[in-house]
């Protein structure tokens, strides 16, 4: 009789993880203000839980903690934005010479290769590579643009996402108290332990992620600055943001940091001296930042975090990038404790 | 009169009721009022009826049960023991592995807290005074049940 019970368990509850995630995938066009209000109230809720310590309210915590957060945030965006809006304009504006720049010095060392092994000639190796190059760049720009155009498309979002991060840290744990009373009591030790397995998941690698993009935003920034490059601040910020997504992440923001400095300075012992850098600054980063703001967490091993990227950005874009490693670790966690209450229900 | 009605404005009844329920908790004995405010917040509540089984024998023990009112039954072979309100059971779900040795069957309508053990380990593994207390307080349980069956 125990057995059967607990073999239906297994597979209503695999029913229902399946029958969400389905769920998501279809309505994935708007997730976005769902998953920026869970980053931040995530990133709030173990303040607020700190200051319900004093035995304040959970609503007057809450308002504190978003008052407090919304005038950090304003301030930092009222100095760093005009700033950051500047580069960004220059640089919109030397585009077309950075793009010359870079096709003229390709053509040179095609050239070269072609001089020296006359086999490539016949290959058109140039154009070919040219028309690859613009397509994709156009294509690239193309997708940020509907991504940015997406992401402001959005002044709602504005306004949407604080007010789901108020009710999302107003029902914190109001939710998971009235799963628990709903099962039944012989369940309610696994749904704990779950329900502790994604908030502690998810918190710690939203928070480690939020720490680690701010420290490699800012170093980055600093150290560009010291030497010399333009569009510091945007390099930080890029770099900082990319970070969010694992591996490749760190080797975009060095990527165009190179491309930046090579075209300012037209000169290539620039790159050993920015290659050095970021290799300093993500050592630190890997080293003394990460075990201290999220410690050892994930667990899985690295091809599986390269096919969760990638599949993440197959099905919800940079989005998924960015929320595949933490999902799958979910996944793996929760499947470890279904099989385990299956092996158990087995054999009693 | 103004901070009589700042208080009844901000502050949180049920919590402080919570915490001053905690105090009189056995397994809590000894701690301040901010340590138990920080177990408040880790702590599930789940509302049981009169003949429903809270866990059975060899069942993966993962929380601590803390009874708020009413009556819950712990059952091992010939033993038997009564747990009131404002009484724990399941505190050896701290050690990591552990399986129930006894049953667990609700007497009468019961409120329970539900404390999962590894929240409860973060919370001592981060600070070693509320470690101490707890694990004291286990100890001296675990010594006094001992004596009685020497006796």
């Amino acid at each position: 009789m125990k057995e059967r019970s607990q073999n239906k368990w297994f597979f209503i509850c695999l029913l229902l993880c399946i029958a969400c995630a389905v769920f998501v995938f279809l309505a994935r066009k708007i997730v976005l203000p769902f998953v920026l209000a869970a980053f931040l109230s995530y990133l709030l809720s173990p303040v607020v839980n700190l200051i319900r310590c004093f035995g304040v309210r959970k609503w007057a915590a809450v308002s504190a903690v978003f008052l407090v957060f919304a005038l950090i945030v304003t301030i930092l965006l009222i100095v760093f934005i005009p700033k950051i809006v500047n580069e960004f304009n220059v640089l919109l504006r030397n585009a077309p010479w950075y793009y010359e720049y870079i096709q003229n010095e390709f053509m040179f060392i095609v050239n070269r290769l072609e001089q020296t092994f006359p086999m490539f000639e016949k290959l058109h190796l140039f154009d070919l590579v040219q028309t690859k190059l613009t397509q994709s760049i156009a294509n690239g720009f193309q997708s940020a643009f509907v991504f940015i155009k997406n992401f402001v498309s959005a002044f709602s979002l504005i306004l949407i996402v604080p007010m789901l991060t108020f009710f999302l840290l107003m029902a914190n744990e109001r939710w998971s108290d009235i799963i628990i009373d709903i099962m039944p009591s012989d369940f309610s030790e696994v749904l704990l332990s779950i329900f502790y397995e994604v908030t502690s998941t998810l918190g710690n690698y939203i928070r480690g992620q939020i720490c680690e993009s701010l420290f490699i935003a800012t170093a980055i920034s600093i150290a560009m600055s010291v030497l010399g490059i333009n569009f510091a601040l945007f390099i930080g910020l890029g770099a900082g943001i990319a970070n969010l997504i694992p591996y490749l992440g760190s080797i975009t923001g060095a990527t165009i940091a190179c491309i930046i400095a090579l075209v300012q300075y037209q000169d290539f012992s620039i790159i050993f001296k920015i290659i050095p850098c970021f290799v300093i600054i993500q050592f630190i980063d890997n080293h003394a930042v990460q075990p201290l703001v999220i410690g050892p967490f994930v667990n899985l091993s690295p091809p599986a975090i390269i096919f969760a990227l990638l599949a993440g950005a197959q099905v919800f874009g940079i989005i998924g990038m960015i929320f595949a490693v933490p999902t799958m670790a979910i996944i793996k966690s929760i499947f470890f404790l279904l099989v385990e209450k299956y092996k158990e229900a087995r054999i009693s | 009169m103004i901070k009589q009605l700042l208080r009844t404005i901000f502050m949180d009844r049920q919590f402080k009721d919570d915490i001053e329920f905690f105090k009189g908790v056995y397994l809590f004995n000894g701690l301040s009022e901010r340590h138990l405010a920080q177990i408040v917040t880790q702590i599930n509540k789940k509302k049981y009826k009169t003949g429903e089984i809270i866990f059975s024998k060899g069942d993966q023990a993962q929380v601590i049960y803390i009874v708020k009112h009413g009556v819950v039954k712990l059952q091992m072979e010939n033993n038997e023991r009564v747990i009131n309100s404002s009484d724990f059971f399941g505190d050896m779900a701290l050690v990591s592995g552990h399986k129930r040795t006894f049953d667990a069957a609700v007497v009468r309508d019961s409120e329970i807290y539900l404390l999962y053990v590894v929240r409860l380990r973060n919370l001592m593994k981060a600070n070693g005074k509320i470690c101490f207390q707890i694990m004291s307080n286990i100890f001296e349980e675990i010594f006094s049940k001992q004596n009685v069956s020497e006796l």
